[in-house]
């Protein structure tokens, strides 16, 4: 079993094959060999780290990317916004959640975690008007005036469909 | 323009504090990096309302980060067709312009370019494409004429130093094609992947494929009729070669070519080999001196209804000394040829089969029998059966749907199921292999088939069988897409 600590001092019990599908943790287990002594999380909260081990738990045993794997999946990932079921109904949490999430994936170093995340932003934004995706994401438009009628006259060219 | 954008992307970083407040922009650069790659379309033709142009208009942090991805912009389509003159030439140029400037030198551009068909009597002077970026490594050329091609002078100096990947197509049917006698740069050493969809002829008075990278070559797709002197020509001049697809044109009243006229020739590397013929498969012909010891897959296809002899002379040897084990066979009769061939029979684990056919004598064949001696294809894995038309039989057009559903079920038995008892409800002999997938394509033209087989064959599928059944068109079937797209490159 791994002790695992968050940055609100909450401690998490949980099993080694599962909490390993964090190349970050997993790496700090093989530093500090067979230890009684919990790992800090300093940037990753209760609420969080909760979810992150949902998600760990759900996949755990599947196969990790390699180094190799990832590189030649890398293109093709990025072209394919799917998520799977599972993935889908587990990132359905509110907008603050969402972008926690992705930051403890990336900071934990949980790739198909972070995939899942970003695929999902990219869905939010697919689809909609600048304006709506500054309404969505609460993004003021910081463009003067005289900018936005320069950005509109480059697009001009450009379709619109 | 490219400088004016720069400029609102520096402006842009003193302000981000106004954009501190939304958890979006708190995320590093790194993380809406990779958002904003997973925001690209397949739709590669820019447009105000996909990325990368979407991404551009939302902020100034969002327009930094967008352009400061060269990935972002690596694919660019320009379709000429779409727009008149004027409009096409004022998209072409801003495009290119801002791709360019952002796809940056090192990372490579896929490029498509679709030039008007009216361009050549409107405008002319199209040089304004040329010469074309350097850090190109997929370029897919359509003109109506290539003489849109030739106007530019410079365009046989130009070396294409990154290029991996090419397919130029000429709408015209200008029996003096400059593209189809030589390659219309004056280098690319690193081609690979070559498709060309050009008239071909042949002009005594030219000489044959000068410049033209044959050698180099591990792809070729030949999408329209090649005349089957130039086949043998190019595939002599391609020894590395390990994907080819080609569109034979044989005409009957032609003199067929001597075929024992024709010189030796072992393509070591030819893996997958697709053989499509519009009236008749000449295929003794077509492949007359080749010997083809890496092939794996073989797809053969007619439009017309025919039988491929494949038991003739120069035909049987290809089986005998390949590897073969994914055959694809559209043709029109019924080719009972196929069950003779024991290498085809023995090896082959994928079966692609559509034609205008007797689906009953087919699909009795296909069922299992225990006691066959010898087992008609053992180790078959993948089936996939096009049903196209049923020439021979009255009215009513029926499809032999319950003898499909007992021959799928006599190759195939639950995962977990009691050992030794299968679909059928018999015992599987040990050398039989489990079907693991079953395709399905019905011509739309009859849809009550559609329906029927996908009722009869429900239970199987209820039961685990991985099933597909789909319709579409006789087009889509004859001329495979993923096939014809084989030269792309992963861009």
């Amino acid at each position: 079993m791994v002790l695992l600590v968050t940055s609100d001092n909450e401690q998490f019990t949980t099993e080694k094959d599962i909490v390993e599908r964090s190349v970050l943790i997993k790496n700090m287990l093989e530093d500090v060999g067979e230890s009684d002594q919990p790992i800090p999380l300093p940037n990753v909260s209760s609420s969080v780290l909760k979810k992150v081990l949902e998600y760990c738990e759900h996949h755990r045993g599947e196969p990790l990317p390699t180094a190799d794997s990832e590189q030649s999946q890398d293109e093709t990932r990025k072209r394919t916004t799917d998520i799977s079921e599972w993935d889908q109904k587990f990132i359905t949490v509110d907008q603050e959640m969402l972008f926690e999430i992705i930051l403890a994936a990336n900071y934990l170093d949980i790739k198909s975690l972070l995939d899942v995340g970003c695929k999902t932003v990219a869905n939010m934004i697919k689809g909609k008007t600048p304006e709506e995706i500054r309404k969505l994401f609460n993004i003021v438009n910081d463009f003067t005036p005289e900018e936005e009628a320069q950005i509109k006259k480059e697009n001009e060219w450009a379709e619109d469909r | 323009m490219a400088e004016s954008l720069t400029c609102v992307f520096h402006r842009g970083r003193g302000r981000r504090n106004l954009n501190r407040t939304p958890a979006i922009n708190r995320l590093p650069v790194e993380i809406l990096q990779e958002i904003f790659m997973h925001c690209r379309t397949h739709d590669r033709r820019p447009s105000r309302k996909l990325a990368p142009l979407l991404l551009c208009q939302i902020c100034s942090r969002w327009r930094e980060v967008a352009l400061s991805i060269p990935r972002l912009w690596n694919r660019l389509s320009l379709d000429g067709n779409q727009y008149n003159v004027l409009r096409a030439m004022v998209t072409f140029i801003n495009a290119t312009a801002l791709w360019f400037a952002c796809v940056g030198r090192h990372c490579p551009l896929s490029y498509s370019i679709h030039i008007h068909h009216e361009a050549t009597t409107q405008f002319p002077g199209w040089n304004f494409l040329f010469p074309l970026p350097p850090f190109i490594r997929e370029l897919d050329l359509e003109m109506a004429d290539d003489s849109q091609l030739t106007m530019y002078s410079g365009l046989q100096k130009d070396a294409l130093e990154f290029l991996e990947a090419a397919r130029i197509c000429v709408h015209s049917e200008n029996p003096l094609s400059i593209v189809a006698r030589r390659f219309p740069f004056s280098s690319a050493p690193r081609l690979r992947s070559l498709a060309l969809d050009i008239t071909w002829s042949s002009d005594p008075f030219e000489p044959h494929f000068p410049q033209m990278p044959w050698g180099q070559l591990t792809c070729l797709i030949l999408t329209r009729g090649v005349p089957l002197d130039e086949w043998h020509e190019i595939i002599r001049l391609s020894p590395l070669l390990q994907r080819c697809y080609a569109q034979i044109e044989i005409h009957m009243e032609e003199e067929s070519l001597d075929v024992g006229s024709v010189t030796k020739a072992t393509l070591n590397h030819l893996e997958d080999l697709t053989l499509l013929f519009y009236m008749w498969p000449a295929l003794d012909e077509t492949l007359a001196g080749l010997h083809l010891p890496a092939l794996k897959s073989l797809h053969l296809g007619c439009h017309d209804e025919v039988d491929f002899e494949l038991t003739s002379e120069h035909v049987l040897p290809i089986f005998q000394n390949t590897q073969l084990t994914a055959f694809t066979l559209q043709q029109g009769l019924f080719e009972p040829d196929l069950f003779r061939i024991p290498v085809i029979m023995d090896a082959v684990t994928t079966l692609d089969i559509a034609g205008d056919m007797l689906y009953t004598d087919l699909v009795n064949l296909l069922h299992h029998n225990a006691d066959a001696n010898p087992v008609v294809f053992p180790r078959l894995q993948h089936l996939r059966l096009g049903i196209l038309d049923y020439h021979y039989n009255a009215d009513p057009w029926s499809f032999p749907s319950e003898l499909l559903h007992n021959a799928l079920a006599s190759r195939w038995w639950p995962d977990g199921g009691v050992s030794g008892e299968y679909a059928s409800g018999t015992t599987p002999p040990g050398a039989l292999s489990r079907l693991e997938d079953v395709s399905i394509f019905v011509d739309e033209k009859h849809p009550d088939t559609l329906d029927e087989v996908v009722q009869a064959l429900k239970p199987l599928q209820a039961q685990g069988l991985d099933i597909d059944v789909r319709s579409g068109t006789r087009y889509d079937w004859m001329y495979p897409q993923d096939k014809r797209g084989q030269w792309r490159i992963d861009v």
